[in-house]
């Protein structure tokens, strides 16, 4: 009764250090370290109270010398009673568990605020990393992103003027460089995107008939291979031409009473990539 | 006598490079469209899209009716040019031209040919294309 009762005692004193020294159950404290691996915020991290490390540290000490005192005064028992000797090694043991928790709680609380430290760290520098490549794409890109704003700018003016659904492209090349769109209303409405790739060029036109029309598009590109649009849920013939600056490609794409072409000189992996992305806005 | 030979010579061989070296390629697209429209209205749009920045393009786009001998006869002609100067801050890669010729005669062929002509790095290029004979409806489609 008087063992079964300090072992409660025990289990109930390694709990209550905990609490004292850092106003928390071992559970929560475990459960801090883990959120405390995750790279939790600072506000989020639990803030040991003034000298609560110290005091837990202490009162483990005393505890293990009373435990330690304890377990002299034992092993002078167990000499005499021997049939005991069974239970007292299995609350040993548990008592050894327990300050291995106590200890274990202490060293994660350490290693957790140190990871924490570390993670925050990074965290930080990761965060500053990304604002940074944030910045840095702003700043790198000043002559871009006005570029993506006009381009945008010119799908809307289409989708408006021209009333057709408009292709947009869905991957743009880095080297890509869109400078202006022409668009004409009458007879027909049509819509030429204008872009610069390197020295090149590169085309979208954009295309309703409303009317009879006869058309003819003078070209020296031929069939060259054929590409699946998975937006578009269309196969698209790529027409090649090799001339003096570099491969040039062009692919056409009808749509009821539209019609696009997208033609220009570049690589054939960039145009081919092009084709397969571009789609309708409705 | 022996130096107008070489000079002859030299004059023959410059005259066959020349007409031997490939043709400068500017122009990647020329088309040419034609349109009828209503009470014998006719749309003609002709463009011209370069691989690169032009110092020149010029658009001709002629109008021609079928004649009942089965000749074809010119009616009309528009012609536009740009030049890289009148322009100095815009890309001057291509060039889109419209039109409508009106009163033409309802139940006639007509056609388009274009004339697609570009100036760039001190080279040229022109390029001629041409639409299928059209009739001239009084309605629209």
């Amino acid at each position: 009764m008087d063992r079964a009762h300090e072992t409660y005692n025990s289990e109930e004193g390694a709990e209550r250090l905990l609490k004292e020294a850092f106003g928390v159950d071992e559970d929560r404290l475990l459960g801090d370290f883990l959120r405390a691996q995750t790279e939790v915020k600072d506000p989020e991290i639990l803030q040991s109270p003034d000298g609560g490390f110290e005091k837990l540290v202490n009162a483990i000490e005393e505890r293990h010398l009373t435990a330690a005192g304890r377990q002299t005064e034992r092993e002078e028992e167990k000499e005499s009673e021997k049939p005991l000797s069974s239970f007292r090694g299995a609350r040993r043991r548990r008592l050894a568990w327990k300050a291995g928790i106590v200890a274990a709680a202490v060293a994660l609380m350490m290693l957790g605020m140190a990871i924490t430290a570390g993670a925050k760290k990074n965290y930080q520098y990761s965060v500053r990393q990304r604002d940074s490549l944030k910045n840095d794409m702003l700043l790198s890109n000043v002559d871009t992103l006005p570029e993506e704003d006009r381009l945008e700018e010119a799908y809307q003016e289409i989708s408006g003027q021209a009333c057709i659904p408009v292709l947009r492209l869905g991957y743009v090349p880095e080297r890509l460089t869109y400078l202006k769109t022409e668009i004409v209303k009458n007879p027909v409405i049509r819509a030429t995107m204008y872009f610069r790739y390197g020295d090149r060029r590169f085309h979208v036109v954009q295309q309703t008939r409303e009317a009879e029309t006869s058309v003819n598009v003078i070209s020296d590109r031929m069939d060259y291979e054929s590409v699946y649009n998975e937006l578009l849920k269309k196969e698209i013939v790529i027409r090649r031409v090799k001339t003096e600056a570099g491969e040039e490609y062009s692919a056409c794409i009808v749509d009821g009473d539209s019609y696009y072409q997208l033609s220009g000189g570049m690589e054939e992996e960039i145009f081919r990539q092009i084709t397969e992305n571009v789609y309708l806005e409705n | 006598m022996k130096k107008a030979g070489r000079i002859a010579a030299l004059l023959t061989a410059a005259v066959f490079l020349l007409a031997a070296a490939p043709p400068a390629r500017i122009i990647s697209t020329a088309t040419v469209e034609l349109t009828s429209l209503e009470n014998g209205k006719l749309g003609i749009l002709i463009e011209t899209l370069a691989e690169e920045e032009c110092e020149e393009i010029v658009n001709i786009a002629v109008l021609e009716c079928r004649q009942k001998d089965g000749s074809w006869k010119e009616v009309a002609r528009y012609e536009y040019r740009a030049e890289k100067e009148d322009f100095p801050t815009e890309d001057l890669s291509g060039m889109t031209n419209t039109a409508v010729s009106e009163r033409q005669k309802i139940g006639r062929y007509y056609r388009i040919r274009g004339i697609h002509c570009a100036w760039a790095g001190g080279q040229s290029q022109i390029v001629s294309s041409r639409t299928e004979p059209l009739q001239a409806s009084r309605c629209s489609g």
